[in-house]
């Protein structure tokens, strides 16, 4: 779950000096050493960590064998086939919800634009797992459509009446799952390309005679490639390494069927069978798609500048879509709505009934439960993620100012690293401190501490803050900054009393991103939480992996109840609070 | 800008000394309770002692991993719930104390063990169970105590059980059927091929070992292997569940044992002493477990277990063979815990 990627930065100016700037800026040059510390300790040596583990033979020489282990074993193979089919179709099919949510959107006269825009935005702040969840509790074999499609069967008189039922276990739920939970993701990507999209060119085609359909696909359809391409690459990268649909749905028959999937297996293998060596290997090995597909994507994206066409003239209105069309792509929309709100209901439904599927008396002990159990949970998840958050758009923006407005030379090779946790799958950041951290390799031990789950929380959301403030600080004139300096500002003075307050909004945007993720994130924390520090997150999760759905559905209504109330109480203080910059 | 660093120092500064003031008091148990029956089970210890009992929900197997992986720097305290195959691996891992308990010597004959690291605290049969909903839509043949019957083709895919190498709960049904097989005479090749044809009948290896009974409870799937404890509080909540003691029946009890250097020793013992009293052993009974100590009624309802029907099986040889026993199963089943 994440949101597009903001654009990438311009080159750096030559600076031209007088004395050497390190000694003319102390503020720059001690923040420059701290990021790069910060990066060092935080990115490389976890990563590193990783892969000694993984090569590390038990008599303390080196060794491949798990990795040949891998590739020549059928159910490892299959376990990766399993992951990038899953992915690659789930991918495929967001791209086309996305797609036709903002076609309705941005380009058809329907009715509820509002509402479907908004209601599309909510699976991006639940848990991914929530949703395969909800499926569960619709879809399971016990599940609500389910039980009425059974009866449907037997009023039909079936000779089986479960005939009719769609059962969520299997490949089809994961691809369902992750669809849903990324399809918002392609839509804001479409829609913003649809917007930017020069209306003229398509008003040419229909001057010349073109019909609806073939101007929709010989001239949109092509304009929006690059968009289509880069938001694929994004979901199918977010899909590799997911974890939690995977784990409670794949419990039917995937493709491979005698395999499961890569960041699961990785779990297992760690938490389950205590091979640090295996678990390690698969983390791995699941760290190449995934940066293969970003540094295609970014490539992409820097290309995409010089094609796409820019700038919004006026006088033109885009191309009226017949009725027909618009027609499907309500329906579509509608029917894509619906289902989001029931499985948000049905989560309430879930949190206030006794016994889901036996006995539906309105109760509230299961919330009575949740909190005797996981009050401290629910803290430690607030206070952790809110101030995750501000450290994490605290340091992406003034690692953005740094990179963008005072850069030193290998200002690039640093940009680069400080995105590298964007790309590294959740599994490989939580492992990678698991073993940086916790004694098997080098001495710092921060297992079971906050510190741990903090650290890897703000490491792993900065890159969105960086790039986030990169964008806005392009839009920034750096005469405003180059005046206060001649009027005698100092660097540090002049970036927290003239940028800063400039760059809120941006600041707001990464805070409530980094806010979302790190309440909902398990895939890394999974291997970070201790006894004493453990999350609502993963409560929640073992709680749905234990059956115990009534708690379950409590537990997710706290968390989107929680989340939901921080992110008014920020979007409340932003209009004046962020004023607190300034003194 | 100050300010705002000022917020975030003064907030870890917080949840720092948060941190070591809970330090002190508290006893870190891993169990496969919920944490629903781990507050009620400590509620009257906390309120004598003072000592909060804190519960990580987690698989026996999983739990042993982590002991193993902590052993350096251990995080938790006590470990309840543990087979005394399990304990015994343990201990010769050097993982947990030879603690007995006061009152252990209260503890009935046929619960006894030499070994001062094992004490047994409670006990359930090892049963199977079926949602009769599930079953009579299905049209599926009810369990019969007979394992035989269990490879019935009808059966297929209508299983659920968990997975031995995350849950203790599925080694100790594994043993069992290899025993079964091998203490009628079989070898333990043929124990395997049973094992072999019941896995094909088997849905899903669950990671926990008390999810099954929560997946029969809620209709996902017809018929459940696993702990009767978890049955019998399914029952409680009015799910439509019933009970096959099979013959014969896995019916060991579990221990629990004091982590050999945990943070909190002394609490960890005192809980060990308090699972003994009469109070701790009827609080189990109100959660499905049968006491271990005499004078205390069996789960008002629960089933019946002749002592004739229960397996005898060399908890050692059990544990000798666990990453034998567990590597087989892979090969045999190549079945993940999901």
């Amino acid at each position: 779950m994440s949101a597009p990627h903001p654009p990438t930065m311009t080159a750096p100016r030559p600076p031209r000096l007088t004395r050497p700037r390190i000694f003319r800026e102390p503020t720059s040059t001690l923040t420059f050493a701290a990021l790069i510390v910060i990066i060092l300790g935080l990115v490389l040596y976890p990563a590193t960590s990783l892969l000694i583990e993984s090569i590390r033979a038990e008599d303390g020489g080196w060794t491949l064998a798990r990795y040949q282990l891998f590739f020549s074993s059928t159910y490892f193979r299959h376990t990766l086939y399993n992951t990038l089919l899953i992915a690659g179709i789930a991918a495929f099919l967001a791209q086309i919800l996305g797609f036709f949510f903002a076609y309705g959107v941005v380009r058809c006269a329907i009715p509820g634009k509002t509402i479907f825009s908004a209601i599309v935005l909510l699976p991006m702040l639940l848990p991914a797992f929530l949703i395969a969840f909800a499926l569960i509790l619709l879809l399971g074999r016990n599940g609500l459509i389910n039980r009425g499609l059974f009866q449907v069967g037997e009023w039909l008189q079936l000779a089986d009446p479960s005939a009719l039922q769609w059962v969520i276990f299997g490949s089809h739920g994961v691809i369902l799952a992750q669809t849903l939970t990324f399809f918002p993701l392609a839509f804001l990507v479409y829609s913003a390309a649809l917007t930017a999209m020069d209306p003229r060119l398509e008003e040419a085609a229909r001057d010349m005679g073109a019909s609806y359909w073939y101007t929709l696909t010989r001239v949109t359809l092509p304009l929006l490639a690059p968009a289509a391409f880069s938001s694929t690459l994004l979901v199918f990268m977010f899909n590799v390494s997911s974890f939690g649909a995977p784990a409670l749905l794949s419990g039917g028959r995937l493709f491979f069927p005698d395999a499961t999937m890569l960041a699961p297996e990785a779990i297992i293998q760690i938490l389950g069978m205590f091979d640090w060596g295996m678990g390690t290997t698969i983390a791995v090995i699941l760290i190449v798609p995934s940066l293969l597909v970003y540094f295609l994507g970014e490539h992409y994206l820097k290309r995409r500048s010089y094609i796409t066409v820019t700038g919004n003239p006026s006088g033109s209105s885009p191309m009226p879509v017949p009725k027909g069309v618009q027609r499907l792509v309500f329906g579509v929309c509608l029917a894509i709505t619906l289902f989001i709100i029931c499985i948000l209901v049905v989560i309430l439904l879930g949190a206030f009934t006794r016994t889901w599927g036996v006995n539906y008396d309105l109760t509230l002990r299961h919330f009575h439960t949740a909190l005797r159990a996981s009050s401290e949970s629910i803290t430690n998840s607030l206070v952790l993620a809110v101030g995750g958050a501000l450290a994490a758009a605290t340091f992406g923006t003034i690692a953005a100012y740094l990179y963008n407005r005072r850069p030193f030379p290998g200002v690039n090779i640093l940009d680069f690293f400080s995105m590298l946790p964007y790309a590294l799958p959740g599994v490989v950041m939580g492992l990678g401190f698991a073993v940086a951290f916790g004694g098997r390799i080098g001495f710092l031990v921060l297992t079971g501490t906050w510190a741990i789950i903090f650290l890897n929380h703000i490491i792993r959301r900065m890159p969105f803050a960086l790039r986030n403030a990169a964008g806005a600080l392009k839009q920034i004139d750096p005469a405003l900054e180059e005046a206060a300096a001649d009027l005698g500002a100092r660097p540090a003075y002049n970036f927290v009393r003239v940028t800063l307050p400039l760059l809120r909004a941006s600041f707001l945007g990464a805070f409530v991103f980094g806010f979302i993720n790190m309440m909902t994130d398990i895939t890394a924390v999974i291997f970070l939480v201790s006894p004493r520090w453990r999350l609502l997150s993963i409560d929640l999760f073992n709680a749905i992996d234990a059956g115990r759905l009534g708690v379950a559905a409590a537990l997710s209504t706290i968390m989107i109840a929680s989340t939901f109330l921080v992110l008014a109480l920020a979007w409340k203080l932003s209009g004046r609070g962020l004023d607190f910059f300034k003194k | 800008m100050r300010k705002l660093m000022l917020i975030l120092a003064a907030m870890f500064l917080l949840t720092a000394q948060d941190q070591t003031a809970a330090e002190a008091q508290d006893v870190i148990v891993y169990s496969p309770f919920n944490d629903e029956f781990m507050q009620a089970l400590s509620r009257p210890f906390t309120q004598e002692s003072g000592i909060r009992i804190r519960n990580i929900v987690i698989s026996t197997g999983e739990s042993l991993s982590r002991l193993r992986a902590e052993a350096q720097r251990p995080q938790a305290d006590f470990w309840l719930s543990v087979r005394p195959a399990i304990l015994a691996q343990a201990h010769s891992d050097g993982l947990i104390e030879a603690y007995e308990p006061q009152g252990s010597e209260t503890i009935l004959q046929a619960y006894q063990y030499p070994e001062p690291y094992i004490t047994a605290v409670g006990t359930y049969p090892l049963v199977f169970f079926y949602n009769t909903r599930a079953v009579s839509r299905a049209g599926l043949p009810t369990p019969s105590p007979d394992w035989d019957d269990m490879l019935n083709p009808a059966l297929a895919g209508q299983i659920v059980m968990p997975h031995p190498a995350t849950s203790g709960t599925a080694y100790a049904a594994i043993t069992t059927m290899l025993q079964r097989v091998m203490q009628n005479g079989g070898t333990e090749e043929q124990g395997w091929e049973f094992i072999r044809d019941f896995s094909r009948n088997v849905a899903q290896f669950t990671r926990s070992g008390r999810a099954p009974q929560s997946l029969v409870a809620a209709g996902e799937y017809p018929i459940g292997v696993g702990f009767y404890d978890a049955v019998w509080q399914a029952q409680q909540e009015g799910f439509p569940i019933e009970v096959v003691v099979p013959n014969p029946v896995f019916a060991e009890p579990y221990g629990a044992a004091v982590v050999n250097d945990g943070p909190n020793v002394a609490g960890a013992r005192a809980f060990f002493d308090y699972l003994l009293t009469p109070q701790a052993q009827s609080i189990l009974t109100r959660f499905g477990n049968y006491p271990v100590i005499a004078g205390i009624n069996p789960p008002e309802g629960g089933v019946v277990v002749p002592s004739e029907q229960v397996v005898s099986i060399d908890f050692r040889w059990s544990a000798d063979n666990r990453r034998r026993i567990l590597d087989t199963f892979q090969e045999v089943t190549r079945a993940e815990p999901h």
